[in-house]
């Protein structure tokens, strides 16, 4: 049927090629095979080797009708294009300024300038002289950025004085999900695939505003030192693509993916994508790019609620009383409490009490009609206080996140269940657990995925799977007078249950929540009210729920981390026994690469008593 | 002047469109408008930044430069960190805003003091919109010689 059409169709190729081969240059035979053009076409490899196919997932991206999974048609069709006379928005020069100057470099073509009005007022208003890679760290509380988030800042020239970092402009990648999708369709379309990703661009003031003040993230700013030549080529990528169709993937074809193939279009070479595997987390995509010596100049921006707990504990402890009561409406701000203190003092206290307040209002919904009257009369209380010293900046943190350890856990350990002697092989793919180094990662957080735990029983050789997490969030923040979170926790996968008679792996799913309190600096206790669900042909009734608490102490510091306490859970429907559980986990960190881990269970079920001991060391990569 | 207005362009490419132009700030509209002018002081927010903005600028209106726009998008964005700083007279969000008026560095100080010393007028209550605010900040440098110039339309 189609085979007229066919033949019509490359007679037309032909056609072209041979007017091409006439009237303009063409690429030498393997040009299009060049590392260059592939990272500039975005063209990946298929697994086995056999074609390249591009990431892109928008025609208008390619100037061929093969140009998805023909580099080398593609090559032939811009390089076709971009010699065409004229000029203008819609030439491929100007839609394509990036390939365009690559493929006269490359040729020799002559490189006349080309008159491309829309391209050069983008470039020209977005007056770039060094990129820098902005990095904000974790947050739990939000499955879309538990890994963090990055994205690209345009610096303009320091000797411009009409320019400002806060205005500066920042390029982001992002899944154009829609406002009205459930966390859980946000998060199976990020995996899955269906959400567009789209390169936006926008004021680093709107960015600082969405990361440091409503999502209360810390922002790193890692400089780069790219040529100003290699900061055009960027642009001119970004130019690029912007408006054009990459499918987003959370795992790896992510916010972060896509700006390191904008490093390696800048700087030919670098080839940051092929550090990435299974999954490119924001903050080892910032440790390739610190690794591959692109990093010129680091710094650090503290997020509101670092700002505020800093501004607070500045305070003299009296004050922080009034502070408090003033936030609370218990004093009024012209109070005699606050008339009373030096001019100095009062204005640190103004200061703080107004940070805390603005703070609540965005974090803990605090109502208008209180907040908005007692900031304003804050406010205008300290405007009419002069030269008084500014605080302390927030100190930076002695370790980095990018510094903290590395994501992949592998541990091997030996130990006892009910005298029965096994060794333990556990892959953890991502991201941190609660005894591991503290460093760089946030206190009492946990995010664990995909960790596989194996055991090889030593008496009949059985190798056996002990436990499956697909994840395991937790997040325990203790509560002050000031500030009163919710610690929780949340996980599912599969795990070896006590039946009575055997044990069986059986799928679960358990939450809890309840508070966090500190005791020392690097020691807090926490309560939760958990509850567990297990789902198994082999329980009696095919499923068990267990309502119960979890009563522990958690110490976390740079050589060793501790997590101790007591668990119990009442199973209420299959087998309608208490499972009473005493635990101790210790950690020793040797450095930021091993560490050294001795566990202990103590627990009564069935109306028996077992113990499991298990002493190993985890590796990080 | 280009250069300084940078973040109020670009900021079309995902969450803004322009209507007809000629009619300043008032004429951004953006995306979810929900007609609902937020207060500067004690805004409250659903973590959706720019969701629940809506310019209308009565007051600032259709003949004013390109500036005052770029300042009231920022203070919009950044209110009550300005405020703060108004009040205390020195900050990042402020030297932003200077430099969103293209204000040189030696004329800052006098800049934000005498933006301190009129906390009252700029924040007459804590209701102040952004609009308002805009409006008062402009009034302000209008009545000074040398800040006459920054404002001029």
């Amino acid at each position: 049927m189609g085979y007229p059409l066919r033949t019509g169709q490359a007679a037309l190729w032909l056609a072209c090629t041979l007017a091409t081969h006439s009237a303009f240059a063409t690429a030498p035979q393997n040009l299009h095979e060049h590392p260059a053009w592939l990272t500039l076409g975005h063209y990946h490899q298929g697994t086995f080797g056999a074609g390249y196919t591009s990431q892109a997932d928008d025609p208008a991206f390619f100037l061929s009708e093969n140009g998805k999974t023909s580099p080398r048609a593609e090559l032939a069709a811009t390089l076709h294009a971009i010699q065409q006379p004229g000029e203008g928005n819609d030439h491929a020069r100007c839609r394509f300024p990036a390939r365009d100057a690559w493929l006269r470099e490359q040729l020799d073509l002559p490189k006349d300038p080309v008159n491309c009005p829309a391209y050069d007022e983008w470039a020209s208003t977005l007056n770039t002289e060094k990129v820098t890679l902005v990095f904000a760290a974790s947050y739990l509380n939000s499955p879309s950025s538990m890994f963090g988030h990055t994205f690209l800042r345009l610096d303009p020239p320091q000797d411009d004085k009409e320019a400002d970092l806060l205005l500066a402009n920042t390029i982001s990648y992002a899944a154009d999900a829609a406002q009205h999708d459930s966390e859980l369709l946000f998060a199976y379309r990020g995996i899955f695939g269906g959400y567009p990703g789209i390169t936006a661009i926008k004021p680093y003031y709107e960015m600082i505003r969405l990361y440091n003040d409503i999502e209360h993230r810390d922002l790193w700013e890692y400089t780069l030192n790219l040529s100003e030549p290699e900061v055009d080529t960027m642009l001119a990528h970004t130019w690029e693509i912007q408006d054009k169709n990459f499918d987003y993937y959370f795992f790896d074809e992510n916010c972060a993916y896509r700006l390191l193939a904008l490093i390696d279009v800048a700087r030919p070479g670098t080839d940051l994508l092929a550090e990435v595997s299974t999954h490119a987390i924001p903050s080892d995509t910032v440790r390739w790019v610190r690794d591959k010596d692109l990093v010129e100049s680091i710094h650090y921006r503290p997020s509101a609620a670092t700002v505020v707990s800093h501004s607070l504990d500045s305070l003299p402890p009296e004050h922080q009383s009034i502070a408090a009561a003033i936030a609370n409406g218990y004093v009024k701000v012209k109070g005699p409490e606050v008339q009373a203190l030096e001019q100095n003092d009062k204005a640190r206290l103004l200061d703080a009490t107004y940070d805390y307040v603005r703070y609540q209002s965005e974090a803990d919904g605090w109502p208008r009609e209180f907040a908005a009257p007692l900031s304003h009369q804050l406010l205008v209380t300290r405007s009419g206080i002069d030269d008084a010293p500014p605080i302390t900046p927030v100190p930076e943190p002695e370790v980095r996140d990018d510094q903290g350890h590395d994501t992949f856990r592998l541990s091997l350990g030996s130990g006892q269940l009910a005298h029965q002697e096994f060794t333990q092989l556990t892959l953890r793919p991502a991201y941190h657990d609660i005894v591991d180094p503290p460093a760089g990662y946030r206190t009492g957080a946990q995010l664990q995925f995909l960790r596989l735990d194996a055991r090889l029983y030593h008496d009949n050789h059985e190798l056996q799977v002990e436990q499956i997490t697909g994840v395991e969030i937790r997040s325990l923040s203790p509560r002050n007078p000031f500030f009163s979170p919710t610690s929780w926790q949340v996980g599912f996968g599969g795990r070896r249950t006590d039946t009575g008679t055997d044990r069986v792996l059986t799928p679960y799913l358990e939450g809890g929540a309840g508070g966090s309190w500190r005791l020392g600096s690097k020691t807090q206790a926490f309560a939760l009210a958990t509850a567990d669900l297990e789902i198994d042909d082999d329980i009696r009734r095919g499923y068990d729920f267990a309502p119960g608490a979890d009563l522990g102490l958690l110490h976390q510091s740079n050589p060793f981390s501790l997590l101790g306490g007591v668990k119990t859970k009442a199973w209420i429907v299959s087998s309608q026994h208490r499972q009473d559980q005493l635990y101790l986990k210790g950690n020793w960190h040797i450095g930021r690469e091993f560490s050294l881990f001795t566990e202990f269970t103590r627990e009564d079920h069935f109306d028996r008593y077992q113990s499991t001991w298990q002493a190993g060391i985890h590796a990080y990569f | 002047m280009k250069k300084v207005i940078a973040g109020a362009i670009l900021l079309g490419a995902s969450s803004m469109a322009f209507a007809q132009p000629g009619c300043g700030v008032g004429a951004m509209i953006w995306k979810g408008q929900s007609g609902i002018v937020p207060h500067v002081l004690g805004a409250t927010t659903n973590g959706m930044a720019s969701q629940t903005v809506s310019m209308t600028f009565g007051i600032v209106g259709c003949n004013t430069n390109q500036n005052v726009q770029s300042m009231a998008m920022l203070i919009d964005s950044r209110g009550s960190a300005i405020a703060a700083e108004i009040s205390r007279g020195n900050g990042e969000n402020l030297d932003a805003m200077a430099a969103t008026l293209g204000l040189p560095q030696e004329e800052r100080p006098a800049f934000f003091s005498l933006l301190k010393s009129n906390f009252n007028t700029i924040f007459p209550s804590p209701e102040s919109t952004t609009g308002e605010t805009v409006d008062a900040i402009v009034t302000l440098m209008e009545k000074n010689e040398t800040l006459r110039k920054y404002v001029a339309a």
